[in-house]
C-alpha cells in the first residue's frame, strides 16, 4: 500500500495536518497510538485566549477544523479583553474534552482519502536522504510494518521518551496511562537530527461533586456567545460556568516545607518548562511576596466529573498535592481523580527545519506541533495546518506558502521557531507580533481565506461570501468619505454638513451603527455586523493602521533581500564568529529573518549588505 | 574578500610637532621594513627607532609595530611616528603609494576596525568624530566619549526603562485573562472612567490577585520621564555640536562704537572673514576666532535700530536672527559716553547672563561726559556702569583681556553638557529623534486614553529607534523582563 502522506500522531497539529492533505487529494494515514485519544485535551480544556485565539481564527480561515470543533463542543464562551481595543480581543472555550475528540475522531473518519491506524511509529524510512516510508506497529501486534508514502508529517507531541514526575515517582509515558514512543527519536538522531529536551506540566483534576461551591467565585460565559469559526452563524449551546478560588498562606508553607520533595527543585527534572506557565512551587518560591495565587476551576466537561485546576500545575508528590489542594477555600473536601505532574520530552532544535515546516535533512519530512517546541494545542494545529498544505503542494510540485510576519500571527509563530531556536516551550502572545493592530481575530477572514480558497480548503461559498463582504466594505468606506450635503432638515448629520461620516466616525463616542441610521444611503445596504466592524475599526484607527502598514513596506525591504540556502556564511571574513555559526545554523531565507536571530548584529547585517552586493559573493557558496 | 593595504597620515592637518603616518593591511610590514635600517623585532606590539629611507633621504622615525589581530584595525598595522612637517610626511605617503598601497578613504581605518569587529557602532562613531573633530575642544570631548561612553550609558538606561514600562503595559493585554475574569455590575471603575461620564454597567474587576496591570496614571508619568530625558539627550548634543560648529559669539551696538574694527581685531588673523549673505551689504558677516581650545564664530550686526528702509528693514531683522542664537554678546558701547540711553535700550533686548560689556575707544579719551579733558576714561566710572572690558580696537589695547572673559564666560556660564559628554552623531541624533516623536505619539495616545496596544505601537518603534544606538531589544527580552518580574501563569 502506497501513501502520499503519513501523519504520525493525531493530536491537535496531526488532525489538522491530515484534514488539510486529505482535502488537498493527497491519500493520508494517520498513525495514532489509538482512537481514543484523537484530538485528545492532554492539559487545559479550552481553546483559545489571548493571542491563541487569533491563531485558531487564522486555522479556520485556512480551513482548518479547530474553530468548528470547538464551536461545536464548547461549553463555555468569553471574549476576552473587551475593555480594550480590537487588536488584543480574543475568543477563548471551554471544551467538553470528550466531544471534541469524538467531533474530530468523527471528521477524520468521515474524511475521504483519510485512513486511521491504531499503531505506533518507529522508524523514518529514507532513501538518499528522501522519505519513502515509515516502520510501525500496529496495536496489539508484534511484528512491525513497513508502511511506504512520499511525505511524512511528525506530529508527536510529548510522546518521544516521554518521562513522567509526579513525586519521585518517575514513568515513561507520553501522557498520564499512555505509553511513550521510545524510538523515533532515535531514529531521528540517525537521520541527523539535534534533539534537545523539553519539561512540561499539568494541575490536578478534582471531582465536581467535592467542591464545597458556597466557597467560590463564580465565572460565567458571555451572555452572546461570540464563534471561533466564520462558518459558525451562532452559538446555541448552554453554557457551563468556571469558578475562582485563592491559595493562602497555609497552602504556601505546605509546600515549601516539602520542596525538597519537588522534583523541579530536586534535580529530578532536568528540562526546561515554559516561564510563562510556572508551577506552583515555581509560584510559590519565585514570588515569595505573593499572598495569594489565583486558581480558575474549569470544568473538563458538560457529564464529566473532573475538573481541572487551572493555576496549581505541579509535580510534587501525591501527598502533597492532597494536603495543598485541601488547605484552599472551597476545596478542603476535594477528591482527586488524577494528580497533576511533569512531563519532560524530546523535541527537535527547530533550526532544523524549514520556514515550510519541512525538515532539512531529510527531504518530504514534515515536522509540527510540540516536536518543534511549542506549547499549546492553537500553536500546535496552526503547525499542522501549514505542514499538510506545504507537504500537499510539495508532492504538487508547487510553490511553497510561506505566510510573513505582516500577515498572520501563523507567520510569526513560524518565524519565531526557525530564528529563536526556543530553549522553552514556545507559546504565542500579541506582543510578539509586531504589526498586531493588523493581525485581529476580527479579520482573519479578509487576511487568510483567499489562500484557503486557493489550495481547495475553503468551499467556493464560503470565498463568494467573503467577496461580498469585501465589496460591501468598500462600498460604505466610499460613501463614509463623500462629504454631507443638506438633508431633510430634521436629520442630525446636517450640523455636520461639509464634512464627511468618516470624520464624524473618528470622534471618540461615534458609532457607525448609529450613523447608519442617520444615513439613508448606508441603510439601504443592509449591513451585516461584521461589515459594520470592518470599516468601523478601519476608519477609527485609520492612522494607526496605516503607519503600521508604512513600517510593513520599510521592513519589507529587508525581507526582500532573499539569502540562497547553499551560502556558507564562515567564509564571509567581516562576519563575527557568532554571526557565522548562527547564520550557517539557522539558514535565514531573508535579511529580514537574519536580523530577527540572536547574535546576528546590525553590523553583521550590513556585511551581509555589502556581501550581498559586493560581485565575489559567488566564490562563498 | 581579502583586504588591500591602506595609508594615511593620521596626525591632525596643519603643522603639528609630531606626525604620525599609518598603515594598515597585509603588505604593511613588508613594505615598511623593505625601507626600513634595522631588524623588525618579533612581538605583537612593539616600538622600534631607526631610519627610514625615503627616496634618497633619511628620516629618523619610530615605528610602532602592531600584529594582527592586535591592531586597532585588527590587520597588521605600522605607525610611522616623525616630524611633524608636511612636505615630509606627504613625500613618505607618496614613497609608499608608488609601492601598491593605497591611500584610505576617510574613516577607512575606523570602517575596517568596526568590520573587523574591533569596535562597536556607537564606538565607531565616537572614533570618526576623532577623525573629523575640527579644533583642539571637540577632541577632547571626543575622547571622554570614547573612554567612559556616557552616551551609550544613558541611551541604554532609557532603554531599559523602556523595556521595563513596555513589560508592564503589555502584561494587561497579554495576560488580562488572569487579570478580569469577574465582572461586577457597579460604576466604571475609576481608570476607565477618566475623562468620560461615568457609566453603571458590568465592568471588569481586577483582581488583587496574580498580576497588577499599570494603571494610565503611571503610564503617563513614566513616559514623561522617560520623554524628558531623551529629549535632553538630544540636547546635550546640540551643546557638542555647538563647539563642533564653534561658540557664536554676537557683537552688537549701537552704530559707531567700533564694532566692526573690534570683530576684525577679533578674528583678524584668520583672515577668514565669511562675507555677507547677498542681497545686502549691511547684513551681518561672521569671522572665526579659535582661543585657547575652543572655536568662536564671531558675528559683526549691522547696527541695530538704524536706518528705516527696506534693505535696513531686512538687515535689521536679520541681525535679531542671529541675537537669537547667539552664545554669547559682546555688547560694545562708546568708552568715551558709557551708557546713553539708546545704548539701554539695546542693552535690555539682551540675555545679561550671557552678555559680555565692552567699552571700545578707550584710547580716544572722553570728552564732555566725564571730564573736561581728553583723558582716557576713568575705569571705575565705566566698570561701575557694568562695562567690565575696556577695549581699543585700534590700538589693540584690552582684547586679550576680552578673548579670556569670553572663554571664562564659556567655562562658566553656558551650559555645559552634562554627563552625557558624547558628541552625538548626525546618525545618532535622527535615532533620538525619531524615538522622540514615537514616545510624543505614545503619550498622546495614552492621553487620549486608547487602549495600550496602541500607544504600545509607538513605544516599540522608540525602543528600536534608540537600539540602533546601543543594541537592539528583542520581544524576546521584553517578555523575559515579564517573566522575570511578575507572577504569570495559570
Amino acid at each position: 500500500m502506497q501513501y502520499d502522506v503519513i501523519v504520525v500522531g493525531a493530536g491537535h497539529a496531526g488532525c489538522e495536518a491530515a484534514l488539510a492533505t486529505a482535502r488537498m487529494g493527497c491519500k493520508t494515514l494517520v498513525l495514532t497510538m489509538s482512537r481514543d485519544t484523537i484530538a485528545q485535551m492532554s492539559c487545559n480544556p479550552a481553546i483559545g485566549g489571548l493571542a491563541k485565539g487569533q491563531l485558531v481564527r487564522e486555522i479556520d480561515a485556512l480551513g482548518g477544523q479547530m474553530g468548528r470543533a470547538i464551536d461545536a463542543t464548547g461549553i463555555q464562551f468569553r471574549m476576552l479583553n473587551t475593555s480594550r481595543g480590537p487588536a488584543v480581543q480574543s475568543p477563548r472555550a471551554q471544551a467538553d474534552r470528550k466531544a471534541y475528540h469524538q467531533y474530530m475522531k468523527q471528521t477524520l473518519e468521515s474524511q475521504s482519502n483519510i485512513t486511521i491506524m491504531e499503531a505506533m511509529a518507529e522508524e523514518i524510512l529514507t532513501e538518499a536522504n528522501k522519505v519513502i516510508g515509515v516502520t510501525a506497529k500496529p496495536k496489539n501486534q508484534s511484528n512491525p510494518l513497513n508502511l511506504f508514502t512520499k511525505a511524512v508529517i511528525l506530529t508527536t507531541g510529548t510522546f518521544m521518551k516521554g518521562v513522567i514526575h509526579i513525586g519521585d515517582k518517575i514513568s515513561t509515558g507520553g501522557r498520564i496511562d499512555e505509553p511513550s514512543a521510545e524510538h523515533i527519536s532515535d531514529s531521528l538522531r540517525r537521520l541527523g537530527l539535534e534533539l534537545g529536551r523539553l519539561k512540561t506540566g499539568t494541575p490536578p483534576r478534582l471531582h465536581k461533586n467535592s467542591l464545597d461551591y458556597a466557597e467560590l467565585k463564580i465565572q460565567p460565559g458571555d451572555d452572546i456567545p461570540k464563534p471561533f469559526s466564520f462558518s459558525t452563524e451562532r452559538i446555541t449551546q448552554e453554557q457551563v460556568p468556571c469558578y475562582i478560588t485563592y491559595t493562602n498562606a497555609e497552602t504556601h508553607q505546605i509546600i515549601k516545607t516539602n520542596l525538597h520533595r519537588a522534583p523541579l527543585y530536586t534535580g529530578q527534572i532536568k528540562a526546561v518548562g515554559p516561564a510563562y506557565c510556572p508551577s506552583i512551587e515555581t509560584k510559590i518560591e519565585r514570588f515569595a511576596d505573593k499572598d495569594r495565587h489565583q486558581l480558575f476551576l474549569e470544568p473538563e466537561g458538560r457529564d464529566v466529573p473532573e475538573i481541572y485546576c487551572n493555576g496549581i500545575s505541579t509535580s510534587l508528590p501525591a501527598d502533597v498535592q492532597e494536603e495543598m489542594v485541601h488547605s484552599i477555600s472551597g476545596l478542603t473536601k476535594a477528591r482527586f481523580i488524577r494528580y497533576g505532574y511533569a512531563i519532560e520530552y524530546d523535541f527537535i532544535l527547530p533550526h532544523q527545519i524549514k520556514p515550510t515546516l519541512g525538515c532539512r535533512r531529510a527531504e518530504n519530512l514534515f515536522l509540527a506541533g510540540q516536536i518543534n517546541g511549542t506549547s499549546g494545542y492553537e500553536e500546535a494545529a496552526a503547525q499542522g495546518i501549514m505542514a499538510g498544505i506545504n507537504a500537499a503542494l510539495k508532492l504538487q510540485g508547487k510553490e511553497a506558502f510561506i505566510l510573513r510576519r505582516d500577515e498572520a500571527y501563523i507567520g510569526v509563530l513560524i518565524d519565531d521557531l526557525v530564528t529563536l531556536g526556543p530553549t522553552e516551550p514556545y507559546r504565542m502572545f500579541t506582543s510578539r507580533a509586531e504589526y498586531r493592530l493588523l493581525l485581529r481575530s476580527d479579520n482573519a477572514d479578509r487576511r487568510l481565506m483567499p489562500y484557503g480558497a486557493k489550495f481547495g480548503l475553503i468551499t467556493p461559498e464560503q470565498k463568494q461570501k467573503l467577496d461580498r463582504k469585501e465589496e460591501l466594505i468598500q462600498q460604505v468606506k466610499t460613501l463614509l468619505s463623500k462629504r454631507i450635503k443638506q438633508i431633510n432638515p430634521d436629520n442630525p448629520l446636517n450640523q455636520f454638513t461639509g464634512k464627511s461620516l468618516a470624520q464624524i466616525l473618528k470622534t471618540q463616542d461615534a458609532q457607525l451603527s448609529k450613523l447608519i441610521k442617520l444615513s439613508p444611503e448606508l441603510s439601504k445596504l443592509n449591513l451585516t455586523a461584521e461589515v459594520i466592524e470592518q470599516v468601523e475599526i478601519e476608519v477609527k484607527y485609520e492612522g494607526y493602521i496605516k503607519r503600521q502598514v508604512e513600517q510593513i513596506a520599510r521592513a519589507g525591504k529587508m525581507e526582500d533581500y532573499r539569502l540562497s540556502d547553499g551560502i556558507d556564511y564562515t567564509k564571509i571574513k567581516h562576519l563575527s564568529n557568532e554571526a557565522k555559526g548562527k547564520l550557517n545554523k539557522f539558514r535565514p531565507i531573508s535579511l529580514g529573518q537574519a536580523g530577527r536571530i540572536a547574535g546576528v548584529t546590525p553590523a553583521d547585517i550590513s556585511v551581509l549588505m555589502v556581501y550581498l552586493k559586493s560581485p565575489s559573493t559567488k566564490s562563498c557558496h | 574578500m581579502v583586504e588591500d593595504t591602506i595609508i594615511a597620515i593620521s596626525s591632525p592637518v596643519g603643522n603639528s610637532l609630531r606626525g604620525i603616518i599609518r598603515l594598515s593591511g597585509p603588505d604593511a610590514f613588508r613594505l615598511v621594513g623593505a625601507s626600513f635600517n634595522r631588524r623588525f623585532p618579533f612581538g605583537s606590539w612593539r616600538s622600534i627607532a631607526g631610519v627610514l629611507k625615503i627616496n634618497c633621504s633619511k628620516v629618523p622615525v619610530t615605528l610602532y609595530l602592531m600584529k594582527s589581530p592586535h591592531s586597532y584595525t585588527k590587520e597588521d598595522v605600522v605607525e610611522i611616528h616623525t616630524v611633524g612637517a608636511m612636505p615630509l610626511l606627504k613625500s613618505i605617503v607618496e614613497y609608499f603609494t608608488g609601492r601598491g598601497i593605497r591611500i584610505a578613504q576617510p574613516g577607512e581605518f575606523t570602517r575596517r576596525a568596526f568590520l573587523n569587529g574591533r569596535i562597536g557602532l556607537a564606538q565607531a562613531e565616537a572614533v570618526l568624530n576623532v577623525i573629523t573633530a575640527t579644533n583642539a575642544r571637540e577632541h577632547q570631548l571626543s575622547v571622554a566619549s570614547l573612554a567612559v561612553d556616557h552616551f551609550t550609558c544613558d541611551v541604554k538606561t532609557l532603554q531599559q526603562e523602556l523595556v521595563g514600562l513596555i513589560g508592564q503595559m503589555e502584561i494587561g493585554l497579554d495576560f488580562s485573562d488572569q487579570l478580569e475574569p469577574v465582572r461586577a455590575f457597579g460604576p466604571a471603575p475609576a481608570e476607565a472612567g477618566r475623562g468620560q461620564k461615568t457609566v453603571t454597567g458590568f465592568y471588569p474587576v481586577p483582581q488583587a490577585g496574580d498580576i497588577e496591570v499599570i494603571p494610565a496614571g503611571q503610564v503617563k508619568a513614566a513616559l514623561q520621564s522617560i520623554y524628558a530625558r531623551t529629549a535632553s539627550l538630544l540636547k546635550s548634543g546640540h551643546s557638542a555640536n555647538v563647539h563642533k560648529d564653534g561658540i557664536i559669539c554676537v557683537i552688537c551696538g549701537k552704530p559707531n562704537v567700533g564694532k566692526s574694527s573690534l570683530f576684525n581685531r577679533l578674528v583678524r588673523e584668520r583672515k577668514n572673514i565669511v562675507d555677507a549673505a547677498p542681497g545686502t551689504t549691511r547684513d551681518y558677516i561672521e569671522g572665526v576666532l579659535d582661543y585657547r581650545g575652543r572655536r568662536f564664530r564671531v558675528v559683526d550686526t549691522a547696527g541695530l535700530g538704524e536706518g528705516s528702509n527696506e534693505i535696513a528693514e531686512i538687515a535689521d531683522r536679520k541681525t535679531k536672527d542671529a541675537l537669537q542664537e547667539a552664545d554669547i554678546y559682546l555688547f560694545v558701547v562708546d568708552g568715551r559716553r558709557g551708557m546713553s540711553k539708546p545704548d539701554k535700550d539695546i542693552y535690555r533686548r539682551l540675555d545679561p547672563a550671557k552678555t559680555i560689556m565692552v567699552a571700545n575707544k578707550i584710547d580716544l579719551g572722553v570728552r564732555p561726559l566725564f571730564s573736561a579733558s581728553s583723558a582716557p576714561p576713568p575705569a571705575p566710572r565705566l566698570r561701575r556702569a557694568g562695562l567690565r572690558c575696556l577695549t581699543s580696537a585700534r590700538t589693540g589695547k584690552g582684547i586679550a583681556g576680552l578673548k579670556a572673559a569670553c572663554h571664562k564666560l564659556v567655562a562658566t556660564r553656558l551650559p555645559e553638557r552634562s554627563s552625557s559628554a558624547g558628541l552625538i552623531n548626525l546618525r545618532q541624533r535622527d535615532s533620538l529623534n525619531r524615538a522622540l516623536d514615537a514616545l510624543r505619539r505614545a503619550r498622546q495616545s495614552v492621553r487620549t486614553g486608547l487602549s495600550y496596544e496602541f500607544g504600545l505601537v509607538d513605544l516599540r518603534r522608540a525602543l528600536d529607534a534608540l537600539g540602533e544606538i546601543v543594541g537592539t531589544i528583542a520581544t524576546e527580552d521584553i517578555l523575559n523582563n515579564i517573566f522575570g518580574q511578575f507572577c504569570i501563569g495559570k
